[in-house]
């Protein structure tokens, strides 16, 4: 919108802009009242132009009504730099008390940087079984139960100008025998966090059953 | 172009000052005026930090090494007795009970000694890869002219990062690749591909993030350069980076200031540079 505006001021003639702006005006400004006045609503126009766009009409979809913010015009609710909206910093490790103590300190660091973290938490650990057996048999040798425990730092609107160094510490402090994988968050990786409702999923099932059925119908009577 | 960009730095900084002023700074740069002189031409340039990581964790210092031992023994006199040490406990008390009883059933189990010497056997019979490369031994003992090749070798240190510098054949300023932005570059992070693309074809390299980290500004006579610097983590092909077109070198951070005579180039680096 700034560069509308200035734009604009540079093609037509600026000089009488100028004068229009202030108290005196010089001879030439006399000669040309007529135009004078109408570049004079230009500007205020290109003005109010400016602040009208800025309101983000928001729709509340809940109550179907208008999310009114009543702030001044001129406070930009945007972050005036590009960034990540939403990543997620993924820590997989076997050994539970490094990753934990890691995860804490990638937290400390986030808070330190004045990072936006939104949630630490913990994702459900999956547990693994592995069975070495001995050489040419199906006899075991040995058995070990392992289990994978995860941590997820959820981070909000990280400055793009900052991230590369935030993802380096991260990845040079990692301590030996933990994962890292930053990305953004994926549908699939919230929903594994809850624990599966049965009944819903029953009702659910039959729901479509019901649905499905007129339908059904019909192509067996074709 | 850049005279627009001019323009709306000055919007945005007289935004908060007030109206009238606005319009009078918008319009110091946007009249024409055959008498001002051009405040001066600025370059811009990407260059990019290519990094290869350590490939290896760094061996820990002496006070780390005697604290972690004093920390370890610790745990292990305040911790409770494992399963390996019960078992021990066990044996000892199935053996007495048997030079008391003297019976002749004799079970073969194996005990919790037999067991720990079998381990032992197991995990001396490993071999260890060799955690430094013999370039580094050498490095100390070598001359000047063979130091540079050994710093062209990208794995003549494993634990600790390292850096890629570029020179121009016979000058002696080193700086990080770069090159300057060019009409059909859509963006500031092409510009930075194009400059590591310039140095090798085969030479890959990952971007980290779109954005850059740094800013370098130098004013010479009425020419400004702003250098935007991009971080990259070297992937592979360092082997193909041998040219005459250039001079390079792998260094560590604290090798840096060996390399970069320039006080304000250097401080700059430090800023992104980082090194644990």
């Amino acid at each position: 919108m700034i560069a509308k505006t200035v734009s604009k001021l540079n093609k037509k003639s600026s000089i009488p802009v100028f004068q229009s702006c202030c108290l005196r005006t010089s001879s030439l400004a006399s000669n040309e009242p007529v135009a004078n006045k109408s570049q004079k609503i230009k500007l205020t126009e290109l003005l109010n132009q400016e602040s009208q766009a800025k309101k983000d009409v928001k729709m509340d979809y809940v109550n179907n009504a208008e999310i009114k913010f009543y702030d001044p015009p001129y406070l930009v609710r945007e972050a005036p730099f590009p960034n990540y909206e939403l990543l997620n910093i993924n820590l997989k490790g076997y050994d539970y008390s490094v990753l934990n103590t890691y995860y804490k300190y990638i937290e400390k660091l986030c808070n330190l940087l004045k990072i936006e973290v939104i949630e630490a938490y913990a994702m459900p650990s999956r547990s693994f079984k592995i069975k070495t057996y001995q050489p040419f048999s199906t006899n075991l040798d040995k058995e070990y139960n392992l289990q994978m425990y995860h941590r997820i730092v959820r981070v909000k609107n990280l400055k793009s100008t900052l991230a590369p160094l935030l993802f380096e510490t991260v990845q040079l402090n990692l301590p030996e025998g933990v994962q890292l994988d930053i990305h953004e968050p994926t549908f699939e990786e919230d929903e594994f966090r809850y624990v599966p409702d049965i009944e819903l999923q029953e009702m659910r099932q039959k729901l479509s059953e019901m649905t499905r059925k007129p339908g059904d119908s019909k192509s067996n009577k074709k | 172009m850049l005279l627009n960009k001019c323009n709306i730095f000055l919007c945005t900084n007289a935004r908060t000052s007030g109206l009238i002023s606005s319009s009078i700074k918008l319009l110091s740069t946007a009249v024409p005026n055959s008498q001002s002189k051009p405040s001066g031409e600025t370059k811009l340039y990407a260059s990019v930090c290519v990094e290869r990581m350590p490939v290896i964790t760094c061996d820990m210092n002496d006070l780390e090494n005697r604290y972690s031992n004093l920390i370890n023994e610790i745990n292990v006199r305040r911790s409770l007795l494992s399963n390996h040490e019960l078992r021990h406990l066990r044996d000892i008390e199935r053996a007495k009970k048997k030079k008391d009883k003297q019976d002749d059933q004799e079970l073969v189990i194996e005990t919790a000694v037999d067991y720990e010497d079998k381990q032992l056997k197991q995990f001396k019979s490993f071999e260890f890869a060799n955690r430094k490369t013999s370039a580094e031994f050498d490095k100390a003992n070598v001359e000047k002219e063979n130091k540079k090749l050994l710093l062209q070798n990208i794995d003549y240190i494993l634990d600790k990062k390292l850096i890629l510098l570029v020179s121009e054949p016979n000058s002696s300023v080193w700086q990080l690749p770069k090159v300057e932005l060019a009409s059909e570059d859509l963006s500031l992070r092409k510009t930075a591909e194009r400059a590591v693309q310039g140095l090798s074809e085969k030479f890959e390299v990952d971007y980290m993030g779109n954005a850059p980290v740094g800013v370098f500004k130098s004013k010479k006579e009425s020419l400004i350069e702003k250098q935007y610097f991009f971080k990259a983590q070297y992937k592979s092909g360092a082997q193909h980076l041998a040219s005459s077109k250039f001079d390079f070198v792998w260094i560590r951070k604290d090798e840096l200031k060996d390399f970069i005579k320039n006080k304000d180039y250097l401080a700059c680096l430090n800023n992104f540079i980082l090194d644990f």
